[in-house]
């Protein structure tokens, strides 16, 4: 859950207690949720978790069965009870595929949600926009004239216009071929952090939410497992389930000693925070594994396949305990498979009862 | 995305009066049709002439029918698997006929061949205005279909006409059923032909019966019945449909490139089509053009002049009036789901079974029975029209809309913009060209009506069609010719151009 509980803080939008079901099937489950203002705060997730139907029920497109919703400092929805308008809430959406007017040039799209639409007062205010996003006199050209990525800094020019509470942005680089995704995603963040909005960020790209956002929110389950900044939700996941799911893991079986340490196939090692004693699932990053030279080495194997990625590379070992173990190493140390290795583990390890 | 359930009253409640319109001849039908009780329509229809009427009308139907499907097929083979030069051209030829009216097209017949009358005449004329049907959707199924199948078959030892009928024809079956459905649809509703061609269907009948000073039970009860046999083959065509739509999905890129066709076939394709253009669309122009000939020097031109202005004044009317009827209700569709979508969807189909002249006549009783001051009044002429062209209008918006992704209007709406003017803003421009094309076609064909507008007409305004059908029917053709010209110009080419446009653009997508 949310860390936020000391200092009082200006929140863009707060989510209590949500639930929504389509017919039998649950969509959302007790989800809550803090977006303190001016941060980026990412929904992280695999598809079909439900992090659409949430930024439908955030925009009002979708009333929660029960829970509220709180948007800049007003309360939007109450119980279950929708008590505003979704054009009334004060949210900007940016979905996928930018999905601008067709039928508008580029200026007429970021003018769309402005009150004088028409003023030199919003022609300013569009112009210093498509400016920020890197797009300056693009404003009379048709939406179909640019590339996707161009297209998709609009929708984001549109969007914080008429500066909203927060900004909403659904997979906004999904449909961006990699090659392009990184720089219009820089260029994405660039521009939420100078105008300094709040965005709720939805995302199933684990790479994307680690080097973005301010906050990852893990979403698994239909509900929120665990809201931490980046660093924190990789280092010291709350479940197993968000430890397998964000980043790569190594899972051994092993058993908690009296003094805090734990004992696996790889060894005796240090825990990260704190276990109950017995027998636990111990979570290894594959780049603690390392190759251990040194004479007499313990944890012996063999490598029984290798992958070269350019940078770096991994190897699977088949330990003679029995176990198969992932470890990444720099790309001139990779063992050929049939290699006999030994393996050593550097720094803390998890561990889930 | 699924499409949302509930749908909002800013909707609903024009949708729902868009629906109440098109259903009131229903209404009226069943009112006056049970007016002596369910024993009453039961006699009615058991009479032996009722009876003679069906067996006539329905054997019209199955000859037209299936002489269409032969040669739409034919044709749609013709202009997408062969290496004819100047396809495209054909194609249009070939959709040409869709635009003439079947009462025009008879009447060239008839002043040219006077003894073609009847059942013969009917067929024929039927089936060249409405072959077509068959033709179009043949062509795009065909065009969606890959050859490569048919190169498979051969690999395999088949001949190539076998390769053909095995492979190419079983997948677009689909689509020839479908057709062939709408062109039944086409001849049970048609007056315009089987009255110039004085063969006795429903549809004549029913004028008679009018215009014998009205038993309007009888009449009621035989437009119930046909509209019983109408929505019979719209629930059939709706099937075909949706699964032709099925057996389309999930093809990757298809090859288009057709190989060169041996002489032979070249030879026999040309001259097949061009009986069939002669046929279709020859006949009736060459006809037109001798009327003009022989009436040029009687015309009073004052007068076609003020009969164009007379029909573009009424199909405006009724073009405006269908599309602002239609709007609510197509966005609906395209838009929500749910039972009362599903509820409007179905009403809106058993609207387009209703044939022109049972809406007539409905329209004509209910103007007497209840708004009295406006019968033979434009306002009624307008609103029956309205009622007709209302599917078709309604059909263009909903695929206009259905084009652009609802997520637009999210975006708007979370950009501040209320749901009625994110209507005005967002959905309906967006849509603009399709609706647009959708009243330019009821427009059209308004200008064309022929049943509605004699029977719901001021007296003493006339339009292109009512016209061509006063002097028609005494045979002054010398007279007719202008407004024949006028018609086929303004009203029939545009049509045509129009219709083909928009089915070359389903068949891309």
């Amino acid at each position: 859950m949310s860390p936020s509980t000391g200092t009082p803080m200006s929140l863009a939008l707060r989510l209590d207690g949500l639930s929504h079901s389509f017919g039998a099937i649950d969509v959302l489950n007790d989800v809550s949720l803090q977006v303190p203002t001016g941060h980026i705060t990412a929904v992280l997730g695999p598809s079909g978790v439900g992090k659409t139907t949430l930024l439908r029920v955030i925009s009002g497109f979708e009333t929660p069965a029960s829970g509220s919703i709180e948007i800049g400092g007003r309360i939007v929805v109450r119980d279950g009870r929708s008590l505003v308008e979704p054009e009334q809430r004060g949210v900007a959406l940016v979905p996928q595929e930018g999905a601008l007017f067709p039928h508008l040039s580029v200026g007429e799209n970021v003018a769309f949600g402005l009150p004088k639409r028409r003023s030199a007062q919003a022609r300013a205010r569009v112009n210093e926009l498509l400016e920020l996003v890197g797009l300056g006199g693009f404003a009379d050209r048709r939406p179909e004239e640019l590339s996707g990525g161009m297209q998709q800094r609009v929708a984001l020019a549109r969007a914080l216009a008429p500066s909203p509470a927060i900004v909403l942005l659904d997979e906004p680089f999904s449909a961006l071929d990699a090659s392009l995704k990184m720089s219009v995603r820089d260029q994405v963040v660039a521009a939420l952090r100078a105008t300094g909005a709040s965005a709720l960020w939805v995302t199933h790209d684990q790479q994307e939410a680690l080097s973005t956002a301010d906050r990852v929110a893990v979403m698994l389950d239909n509900t929120i497992t665990q809201c931490s900044e980046p660093a924190q939700l990789y280092s010291h996941p709350v479940s197993r389930r968000v430890a397998e799911f964000v980043g790569e893991a190594v899972k051994l079986v092993g058993n908690v000693e009296a003094d805090g340490t734990v004992t696996c196939a790889l060894g005796r090692l240090p825990l990260n925070g704190t276990a109950p004693r017995g027998i636990v699932t111990v979570i290894v990053r594959p780049e603690q594994i390392e190759l251990d030279e040194s004479p007499n080495a313990p944890h012996a194997g063999t490598t029984i396949s290798t992958r070269f990625y350019g940078h770096d590379g991994e190897i699977d070992v088949r330990l003679d305990s029995g176990e198969t173990v992932v470890a990444r190493l720099h790309a001139t140390r990779l063992p050929r498979s049939g290699d006999r290795v030994h393996l050593v583990v550097s720094g803390q390890v998890l561990a889930f009862a | 995305m699924a499409r949302p359930s509930r749908i909002p009253a800013v909707l609903a409640v024009p949708a729902a009066a868009a629906v109440f319109v098109g259903l009131a001849p229903l209404i009226y039908l069943f009112d006056a049709g049970f007016s002596r009780g369910i024993q009453g329509v039961v006699d009615e229809i058991m009479r032996s002439r009722t009876l003679w009427l069906v067996v006539r009308s329905l054997t019209l139907t199955l000859v037209v029918t299936l002489a269409s499907v032969v040669i739409g097929t034919s044709c749609a083979w013709i202009v997408v698997r062969t290496s004819l030069r100047g396809r495209i051209a054909l194609l249009t030829l070939f959709a040409l006929p869709l635009a003439i009216p079947s009462y025009l097209a008879a009447f060239a017949w008839v002043s040219w061949l006077p003894g073609i009358a009847g059942f013969f005449g009917a067929a024929l004329v039927l089936t060249i205005v409405s072959y077509p049907y068959v033709m179009l959707p043949v062509a795009a199924a065909l065009r969606a279909t890959d050859i490569a199948l048919e190169d498979v078959a051969r690999s395999l030892g088949i001949s190539p006409l076998a390769a053909a009928w095995r492979v190419s024809l079983r997948q677009v079956q689909p689509a020839i059923v479908g057709g062939g459905l709408l062109v039944a649809l086409y001849v049970v509703s048609d007056f315009g032909a089987v009255a110039a061609m004085r063969y006795e269907t429903f549809t004549w009948v029913i004028y008679g019966a009018y215009r014998a000073g009205f038993n309007p039970t009888r009449a009621a009860i035989l437009a119930l019945v046909l509209v019983a046999i109408a929505a019979v083959l719209i629930i059939l065509e709706r099937r075909v449909r949706g699964r032709t739509a099925r057996t389309r999905l999930g093809r990757g890129l298809n090859r288009r490139s057709v190989q060169v066709s041996p002489r032979s076939l070249r030879i026999a394709a040309w001259t097949w089509s061009g009986i069939v253009i002669g046929v279709s669309v020859g006949v009736p122009i060459v006809s037109v053009t001798s009327w003009m000939r022989r009436g040029t020097a009687v015309t009073d031109w004052g007068d076609v002049a003020l009969t164009i202005r007379d029909s573009f004044g009424i199909g405006i009317a009724t073009a405006l009036a269908t599309v602002l009827l239609a709007l609510p209700v197509g966005i609906a569709i395209a838009r929500f789901s749910g039972r009362f979508t599903r509820a409007t969807e179905a009403s809106v189909y058993v609207t387009h079974s209703l044939p022109g002249i049972v809406v007539a006549l409905s329209v004509v009783y209910l103007g007497i029975s209840l708004v009295r001051p406006l019968y033979q009044q434009v306002p009624l002429l307008v609103f029956g029209q309205m009622i007709i062209f209302l599917p078709l209008v309604v059909g263009a918006v909903r695929n206009a809309v259905e084009q652009s992704t609802p997520v637009l209007e999210d975006v708007a709406r979370s950009l501040g913009t209320s749901r009625m003017a994110t209507l005005r803003r967002v959905t309906i421009p967006v849509a603009l060209p399709g609706i647009a094309a959708g009243g330019a076609l009821a427009l059209l064909g308004a200008v064309k009506e022929l049943p509605t507008t004699l029977l719901l007409r001021p007296t003493g305004l006339e339009t292109l069609s009512t016209s061509i059908w006063k002097y028609s029917v005494v045979s002054d053709y010398g007279a007719v010719g202008p407004y024949a010209v006028a018609l086929m110009l303004l009203a029939a080419a545009p049509t045509a151009v129009l219709s083909t446009f928009s089915v070359m653009k389903a068949a891309r997508q």
